[in-house]
């Protein structure tokens, strides 16, 4: 059903060459420093990866999220940080501008943040708005050719290092979506410290104190910004369930090897069934996890309701990621504790799955609402 | 302009495990990943790169079977024009060195770049033969080329430093790792790739002058596996240095 074609199979060849050559050697830095290097940002949008799926036209790859949720696995396996920041940049706030954006907005801004290699942000959760993201207070007042924006803004992935910014905020008539130049007056970005996983993304608190947008920044209607958000999170799942399959099968795979090579007891760990068995029950969640994956990206790709299934996809290959790294530190022992060897980073990685583009609460929320909407 | 014809090579990947077939004349071949052999793709960057500075055209070359078409269209997609595969199961040294010599007869060509050896095979017969072939010249090993003026200076490595080499086109130029540090394709090219032409030969229909191989293969054998790693002990970082020392220079013969 899945079966990929020759053109995908040399892409996701080059991506894990680039992957192995240029990522895995700076993996551990990433998470350790909490930061990208700059450098992989221009090899990323020389690559054609920071505008994954936005037309050709607008300076985009054009994939479909097939393609884009194989690359997001592979990136994922060498390191979750940078491909939670891609997955931020491609599915949030890039995918906001075009989805939503007129062709004006399109033309002025989507070329021109692929080109950059800065990544976009996006803000929606606020410090008592999360899970219930309708709760939002920032405000968004009409005044003239502006509106002026007040409120803050917690956990915004890339929210110091992008240059704009999708806001969700409340005006008159509801909920309403804009874009937010980096370099506003009355902005304030902070980056958040002592995150657990996905070090390395640039994760960021906003405060916005009068902050003046122009109208024509405007994404939409005025009280279409919640559907919007929505439906951008949709997708988003897609690509966070594509990751955790990649951090999943990172942690089956280096645990494969070490059985194959740590001793004890006078055997090699892959001798013991117990561990025999872990590794299969974790491998078939993979592949069914995966299987979920393409199929949410199929019925988006060919237009057709993918809510229920981008839920499940995340909800599920999120658990297999969490379950994968603990045997993964598990069967490592004391070597997997430590940050040295990378396997306790796929652990703490994987956390971020569960919560990060809806809790998986909240993903077995929608999976009910979905299933007894008529 | 320069007109650049760069040969490579379809190579099992060398972080394959290599299992032998059981006549012991060949590699099992199921199972494992290819990749374009890494001092090809050296040639095929820098070819390339001439071709930005100083204009011309790119035709990548390759001589294998049907699968080393990846390696073509990752050829296309990094920037070469033109594209030939002569198909082809197996092939020896001195046949593949005429075959695709009689190939190359009928192109344009003022430097043909390729790999200082495949890492297959690891015979390095290529470059030169190829060179002898055409009876133009050479200059292997490269780690530093400059064109100018239908000439080029190169920079190659020998025993103890570098040796700089200037030759009049024609020149067959088979590269060394610093060369350069190749480049990735851009994702969407790998498609648009696929849509471009490959020219395909059958090795079969291209004749070549009749020659005696200068050798056949007897059989393959693995490598031994390796022993153990030794551990130095000792009680202070000193007592286990001076041990090291002792051994490098007793036991290793290194220093
Ligand atoms: C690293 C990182 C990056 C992020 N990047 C972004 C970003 O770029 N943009 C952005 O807008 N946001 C971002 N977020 C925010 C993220 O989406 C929220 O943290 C998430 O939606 C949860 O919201 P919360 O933290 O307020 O938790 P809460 O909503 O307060 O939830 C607390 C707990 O209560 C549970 N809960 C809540 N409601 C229910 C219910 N009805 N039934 C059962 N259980 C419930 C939740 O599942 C959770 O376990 C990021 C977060 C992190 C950690």
């Amino acid at each position: 059903m899945f079966e990929l074609t020759e053109e995908h199979k040399i892409l996701f060849s080059t991506i894990e060459k680039f992957a192995k050559e240029k990522i895995a050697p700076v993996s551990n830095k990433i998470d350790e420093e909490d930061e990208i290097p700059r450098e992989i940002y221009m090899e990323l949008r020389d690559m054609g990866l920071l505008g994954i799926t936005i037309p050709q036209k607008y300076g985009g790859s054009e994939f479909d999220m097939k393609t884009y949720a194989g690359i997001l696995e592979i990136v994922g396996k060498y390191s979750g940080g940078l491909a939670l920041s891609l997955e931020a940049h491609n599915s949030l706030g890039l995918s906001h501008i075009f989805e939503f954006g007129n062709e004006v907005q399109r033309e002025r801004f989507v070329q021109k943040i692929i080109n950059s290699a800065n990544p976009v942000a996006w803000g929606l959760t606020e410090p008592q708005a999360g899970s219930d993201a309708k709760n939002l207070l920032t405000t968004a007042k009409k005044e003239g050719k502006h509106y002026i924006l007040n409120g803050s803004k917690i956990f915004i992935t890339h929210g110091v290092l992008s240059d704009y910014i999708v806001i969700i905020a409340k005006t008159d008539n509801g909920i309403t979506s804009f874009i937010v130049s980096g370099d506003s007056d009355g902005l304030t970005k902070s980056k958040i410290k002592g995150k657990l996983g996905m070090r390395g993304t640039d994760t960021a608190e906003l405060n916005l104190d009068n902050v003046p947008v122009p109208a024509e920044n405007m994404l939409g209607k005025e009280g279409d910004g919640y559907r919007q958000a929505m439906k951008i999170l949709d997708g988003g799942r897609i690509a966070i369930a594509a990751i955790s399959v990649g951090i999943a099968q990172a942690a089956v795979d280096s645990s494969l090897k070490y059985m194959k090579e740590r001793s004890a007891f006078n055997k090699t760990l892959d001798n013991f069934e117990a561990l025999q068995f872990s590794i299969s029950e974790l491998q078939t969640d993979i592949e069914a996890g995966r299987l979920l994956v393409y199929k949410a990206a199929t019925l988006k790709d060919s237009g057709d309701s993918y809510r229920k299934t981008a839920a499940m996809a995340k909800y599920f290959t999120s658990k297999t990621a969490m379950k994968a790294a603990d045997f993964a530190i598990q069967v490592h022992g004391g070597y997997g504790y430590f940050s040295e060897f990378g396997i306790n980073r796929l652990l703490r990685d994987a956390k971020l799955l569960e919560i990060g583009e809806g809790t998986s609460e909240i993903q077995k929320l929608i999976i009910f609402r979905e299933l007894t909407k008529d | 302009m320069v007109n650049i014809i760069v040969c490579i090579k379809h190579v099992p990947d060398t972080e394959t495990r290599i299992k032998i077939k059981e006549d012991k004349k060949g590699i099992e071949t199921t199972g494992i990943k290819y990749i374009i052999s890494p001092y090809d793709e050296f040639a095929l960057e820098e070819a390339i790169r001439i071709k930005e500075k100083h204009g011309g055209t790119v035709t990548a070359i390759t001589m294998g079977p049907k699968r080393a078409d990846d390696i073509l269209r990752t050829a296309l997609a990094v920037g070469a024009d033109n594209a030939i595969h002569i198909l082809s199961e197996n092939g020896d040294s001195i046949n593949t060195v005429m075959t695709i010599g009689e190939v190359i007869k009928t192109l344009p060509y003022d430097i043909i770049l390729t790999g200082k050896e495949a890492v297959d095979y690891g015979m390095g017969v290529f470059p030169s033969g190829i060179a002898e072939y055409l009876g133009i010249n050479n200059i292997n090993n490269v780690t530093k080329l400059d064109i100018s003026n239908r000439s080029l200076v190169a920079s190659r490595q020998v025993e103890g430093g570098d040796e700089i080499v200037e030759a009049s086109f024609p020149v067959v130029i088979s590269a060394q790792k610093g060369l350069n540090t190749p480049r990735y394709p851009a994702l969407p090219n790998i498609f648009k790739a696929k849509k471009r032409e490959v020219k395909i030969l059958d090795a079969k229909s291209i004749s070549v002058p009749p020659f005696i191989s200068g050798g056949s293969l007897v059989e393959l054998s693995l490598p031994p596996p390796k022993k153990g790693a030794k551990m130095v002990e000792g009680q202070t970082p000193e007592e286990i240095a001076a041990k090291l020392i002792k051994m490098l220079k007793e036991e290793a013969k290194v220093l």
